[in-house]
């Protein structure tokens, strides 16, 4: 058996994982063919038809300013994947510089590098957001660097672990010896080992992220408007929770979905790539 | 074990350090004048410049962040303007709420967790093990307000149970105080029973799988014991190291239940400094939950070397 | 497969009951006190009980409530009076002035006060109280407001005597209301103003017993208050008065409804209809004519060469904005459509005045003449409060459909912007009061930096703050109304300094015990606490 037809087989083992998967794909094919999945323009408002129920026309009723609801979960289907996928990278990207830096060479630049990320772990994740938007502004790009920002300790501290571990291997002591940089040595032998780990906490954070969107929101602190992010909408409908249930709550259940889709196909990931922990690096 | 603990201290100034100046400068980056910003623009001239130089505002950069520190070292952080007080009366007031909540919850969030995970480590694959590991996932998954909001619709509401507001000081009112941190701390902890359970499963699952615990049982042992004797013990370790984690998010996640729960916390002493640019107030407190988090770190980092004696010869 | 079916069937039996529970209940909501009795009942007032409301702004500045928010008025009235007070129909009659004297002539107004009057730490209240607070209110900064006075002196024991420069016709609202709240100078003298703004002495119905900054503010009865009712009892009723903060109006309306609150001051519109529907009832007038606020833009900044400092501009934003459809959705049918600052079937306003009318062919149509087309957009940058942000959402969108490029900026509220350096062209949504004070509409034409329209455009040139200085100073009413209409004319027609969106009734929502408190009744910051009443 092929190394990727066991990797798949071991990834769908437990069907659920095909099924996030599933929920995942379905969602990112919405956001891609946004106009063709949604019925009305999301930003269309007709402000004499708020809070209409749910009808033939619209699916899942109007919210506030009339605009139609299911639309708007769809177009915001590309800003969950957006904020998601961009935050994720920004922090996957500095946080394993940071790591790897300090774990290759350990020393003063380790006590350096991990005194710096210990010390924004510190401040509370909401807090050093919201500092963030107050100081920059409240747009989307701003957003998605805040959100990366605030998690990069996470993936500095995982990737240093992991360079560790790896360090003092053989191979690595032998690509030294032959001569090579610390840069090409780090870059070709202990990054790609370090990546199966990588991979997986980067889906498990994608669901954080787009949480962490919503949170803001509701501290004032997210996209401005009219943007149709599902935060936004979460924190709009709540408050209309008796008057118009669906647009209240609809919202949410998108962002629940995506998310544990996400962190079960995180889940189902690394037991496929490391059967060998089965869980727990 | 002194050597290390000095070593963990030493670790943590240098962080409280860092974070100090980050604070710091979060007045500085933020454009426009400080004293406009923060007290408007209706002041007059006169009473501007008064405050201006009160908060020292005309001193060298460096020499600002001494003066402030040295003093915050003393206890004197300066006087709030949106609060109109000490922000070290502030603190005291407002800090207690948030430890009770982030505490209870932290714990909360442990022993389910643990018992969960557990439970689902040696019943894996039956019923029990599905149903615990949906509910964790969907704990993790759900927008914490919006649960929050649920929460109060039925059981406040609705079904007319609980406060739907509000918080007392255990010491003087228990009974009310219980009732009303019920909804908070379930909220709070949704998350953390979520991922200890996952954790603890996962960790669970590894050293029932090694050879001591087969060594265990092929001499006979019965299963209880192995598990509560053996493999609990060693699958602990591990988690130990998430309980300073989850303080620190349930400390500074509880600014969004305090908004829910309209409870007076640090969470929305913070929010709300930094709405109304309250600049002596953020920087303090900023320093004050990172200290709050630092020392949990050491608390921990100390049980952590106590439990795995390796850590310490590290 | 199954099982994970197995899980989520279960999963959406546990949703569904949670939704019907949340669902069945909602008939059932009507709160405990509530029913059709609080018409019914020719009951008097009842003695004691504790009158709980949420204030849904942290008040930091009740204890010295000059030139706060209307929201920390409402609560610093419950210990602290004014020297007038307003009616029912919005005059200003004399309260701890038990008259007030004004001679345009002299020009002068003469306080004669009430007698044996104490402030709550003992003081007396005398007019030499009266001297030190207006004393204390210019040493902390309030000078523009005593621009007009030439002197004033304690001319008895109970007698002021204030000689203005000359006759303006806010002068009584300015030195009675605005200036006119008396907190004890001795307490200042003894403490300062940091001190002052948490501690609010003042001679009313109620003493302050608490006061936590973000959490509650509670005051108990004055027993030695110096008014009794018709039957000659002693007042106030009420025991207790307790406000509670709430950062987040849900948590507040949440309380409402399960009864731990009486009643909300200012909640926003959205809830109106919900809890109207639950059993509640709101406070205050009837008609917009009488007190209301309104909701608008205003165009601020906008140096040579700004997008809004070009009339045309200014003209087709007006055009573009659908009044009437944003009344329909934001005021629950409490408000109604203006063009100018005078609401409608108020003595301010004007029915000759055009104004613009929603018409986006116009607004595009003039856009073009200013030079901007579709490769070319017209830029404008909002603000607003997070309060407005569902009426900003609204009207960015109608001024996009008209052509404009709408950028938002929150980083600073408009007054600390133009400060601290930006000279964007600004358009703030931000509401204001009407028709009460005068002074309150034209805040926006002063010469403060905060200005909102003073940039715009030359307003000396062109002539706005002459006329209103004519109707500050107007000999008589019809001269007035004159220059008022006037006023109108010139500042929407033809200078178009502004686009009112519509006015609504300042709104106060509570669970129908609540009586005799005048909420939204007298202006929109006043209420008399001393003949409220709590009913059983």
């Amino acid at each position: 058996m092929s190394e990727s037809k066991r990797f798949f087989k071991a990834l769908f083992k437990r069907k659920i994982v095909a099924v996030a998967l599933f929920v995942i794909l379905f969602f990112l094919f919405c956001a891609i063919a946004a106009p063709l999945v949604a019925t009305h323009d999301p930003y269309y408002q007709d402000l004499y038809a708020t809070f209409s129920n749910p009808s033939a026309e619209h699916w899942l009723g109007t919210d506030h300013l009339g605009r139609d609801v299911y639309s708007r979960i769809v177009y915001g289907a590309r800003v969950a994947f957006l904020v998601g996928i961009f935050a994720v990278i920004i922090s996957a990207v500095l946080g394993t510089l940071l790591g790897l830096t300090a774990g290759y060479f350990g020393g003063w630049v380790d006590s350096v590098i991990m005194r710096i990320v210990e010390a924004m772990m510190a401040i509370p994740p909401i807090v050093l957001a919201l500092a963030l938007v107050t100081i920059f502004g409240r747009s989307l790009p701003m957003l998605t660097v805040v959100l990366g920002i605030s998690s990069v300790p996470a993936f500095a501290r995982m990737m240093r672990g992991q360079v560790l571990t790896v360090r003092d291997l053989d191979y690595v002591a032998a690509s030294r010896i032959r001569g090579n940089s610390d840069l090409v040595t780090m870059v070709k032998h202990v990054l790609p080992n370090c990546l199966s780990p990588m991979i997986i906490v980067m889906t498990q954070s994608i669901g954080g992220t787009i949480l962490a969107e919503s949170g803001l929101s509701f501290l004032g602190a997210g996209v401005l408007p009219p943007t149709a992010s599902w935060g936004a909408m979460v924190n709009d409908g709540y408050t209309w929770l008796e008057r118009c249930p669906v647009f209240a709550l609809s919202p949410g259940v998108a962002v629940i979905l995506l998310v544990l889709a996400f962190n079960i196909f995180g889940d189902g990931l690394r037991d496929a790539l490391d059967p060998r922990l089965r869980g727990g690096r | 074990m002194g050597r290390f603990l000095l070593k963990r201290l030493f670790q943590t100034i240098i962080i409280l350090i860092i974070i100090s100046i980050l604070a710091f400068s979060l007045i500085h980056i933020i454009p426009g004048d400080p004293v406009y910003a923060m007290l408007g623009t209706d002041i007059t001239k006169e009473y501007h410049d008064q405050v201006y130089h009160s908060m020292g505002l005309d001193l060298p950069l460096v020499q600002q962040y001494f003066r402030w520190i040295s003093n915050f070292v003393q206890g004197k952080m300066g006087y709030s303007y949106h609060f109109k007080e000490d922000v070290l009366t502030l603190v005291q007031r407002r800090l207690p709420p948030t430890l009770i909540l982030g505490i209870t919850s932290a714990i909360f969030s442990v022993v389910l967790g643990l018992l969960f995970g557990i439970i689902t480590a040696v019943r894996r694959g039956k019923p029990i093990d599905s149903i615990l590991t949906v509910l964790a996932n969907i704990g993790i998954a759900t927008p914490i307000f919006w649960l929050a909001v649920l929460l109060v619709f039925i059981f406040s509401i609705n079904l007319k149970w609980l406060p739907s507001w509000g918080f007392t000081l255990p010491w003087v009112d228990f009974a009310k105080s219980m009732k009303q941190l019920i909804m908070p701390v379930i909220c709070m902890s949704v998350g953390g029973i979520a991922s200890y359970t996952r954790q603890t499963r996962s960790s669970m699952l590894e050293v029932i799988g090694q050879d001591y615990i087969r060594t265990a049982r092929s001499k006979g042992l019965k299963e209880s014991k192995v598990i509560m004797g053996h493999a609990v013990k060693n699958a602990l370790i591990p988690i130990l190291t998430l309980i300073g984690l989850t303080l620190r998010n349930s400390i500074g996640g509880s600014a969004i239940i305090e908004r829910v729960f309209n409870i007076s916390g640090m969470g929305s002493v913070m929010v709300e400094a930094l709405g109304s640019r309250d600049y002596i107030a953020l920087q303090s407190g900023i320093v004050f939950l990172a200290l709050i988090t630092c020392i949990c770190n050491l608390l921990v980092d100390i049980a952590y070397a106590y439990a795995d004696p390796r850590i310490r010869l590290d | 497969m199954k099982k994970f079916a197995k899980a989520l069937s279960l999963l959406l039996v546990v949703a569904m009951v949670m939704s019907l529970a949340a669902c069945g209940g909602g008939g059932n909501n009507t709160p405990a006190n509530g029913g059709n009795n609080n018409n019914a009942a020719p009951s008097g007032p009842v003695k004691g009980g504790t009158l709980k409301l949420a204030i849904l702004v942290t008040p930091n500045q009740s204890g010295f409530p000059i030139s706060t928010g209307t929201d920390q008025n409402v609560l610093a009235t419950t210990a602290m009076e004014s020297l007038g007070r307003y009616d029912d129909k919005g005059n200003i009659v004399g309260f701890l002035a038990k008259e007030i004297i004004t001679d345009p002539a002299a020009p002068s107004i003469v306080l004669k006060l009430q007698e044996g009057v104490k402030y709550h730490d003992g003081s007396a209240f005398n007019a030499k109280a009266v001297c030190d607070v207006y004393d204390i209110l210019l040493e902390n900064g309030r000078q523009a407001n005593f621009a007009n006075v030439e002197k004033y002196e304690a001319t008895g024991e109970y007698e002021v005597t204030i000689k203005l420069k000359e006759w303006r016709s806010d002068a009584v609202e300015t030195l009675c209301i605005t200036c006119g709240k008396m907190f004890s100078p001795a307490e200042y003298r003894a403490h300062d103003l940091n001190w002052m703004y948490t501690h609010i002495t003042g001679t009313g119905p109620f003493v302050q017993e608490e006061f936590t900054i973000g959490e509650k503010v509670t005051f108990k009865r004055n027993e030695n208050y110096w008014q009794k009712d018709a039957a000659g009892n002693q007042l106030p009723y009420l025991d207790r008065v307790e406000w509670y903060v709430f950062d987040d109006q849900t948590a507040a309306v949440n309380a409402l409804k399960t009864g731990d609150l009486n009643l909300i001051v200012y909640p926003s519109m959205q809830n109106y209809k919900t809890l109207l529907n639950a059993g509640f009832e709101r406070y205050g007038v009837d008609s917009c004519a009488n007190i209301a606020g309104i909701l608008g833009m205003f165009f601020a900044s906008g140096k040579e060469g700004q997008s809004v400092s070009n009339l045309k501009v200014r003209q087709a934003i007006c055009y573009a904005i659908n009044n009437d459809a944003l009344k329909t959705a934001f005021t629950e049918g409490l408000g109604v459509v203006t063009n100018q600052l005078g609401v409608p079937g108020t003595r301010e306003n004007n029915p000759n005045v055009k104004g613009y009318p929603y018409d986006v062919a116009k607004a595009k149509a003039l856009l073009k003449e200013a030079g901007y087309d579709e490769n070319n957009k017209c830029e404008v940058t909002l603000t607003f409060t997070s309060a407005f942000e569902n009426v900003f959402t609204a009207v960015q969108r109608q001024l996009e459909e008209a052509g404009f490029k709408v950028n938002i900026d929150l980083t600073a509220n408009i007054g600390d912007k133009l400060v601290v350096g930006g000279a964007d062209p600004y358009v703030s949504i931000c509401w204001w009061s009407a028709p009460t004070s005068y002074s309150a509409w034209f805040r926006y034409f002063s010469a403060h930096p905060t200005t909102m329209v003073g940039d715009a455009l030359d307003l000396k040139a062109a002539g706005v703050i002459d006329l209103y200085d004519k109707i500050m100073t107007a000999p008589d009413a019809d001269t007035q109304k004159k220059l008022l209409d006037e006023l109108a004319v010139k500042c929407v027609d033809e200078l178009c300094l502004y686009c009112p969106f519509y006015a609504t009734l300042s709104y106060y929502i509570g669970d129908k015990t609540v009586k005799d408190s005048d909420f939204g009744m007298r202006g929109n910051t006043q209420w008399t606490p001393e003949t409220t009443w709590l009913q059983k």
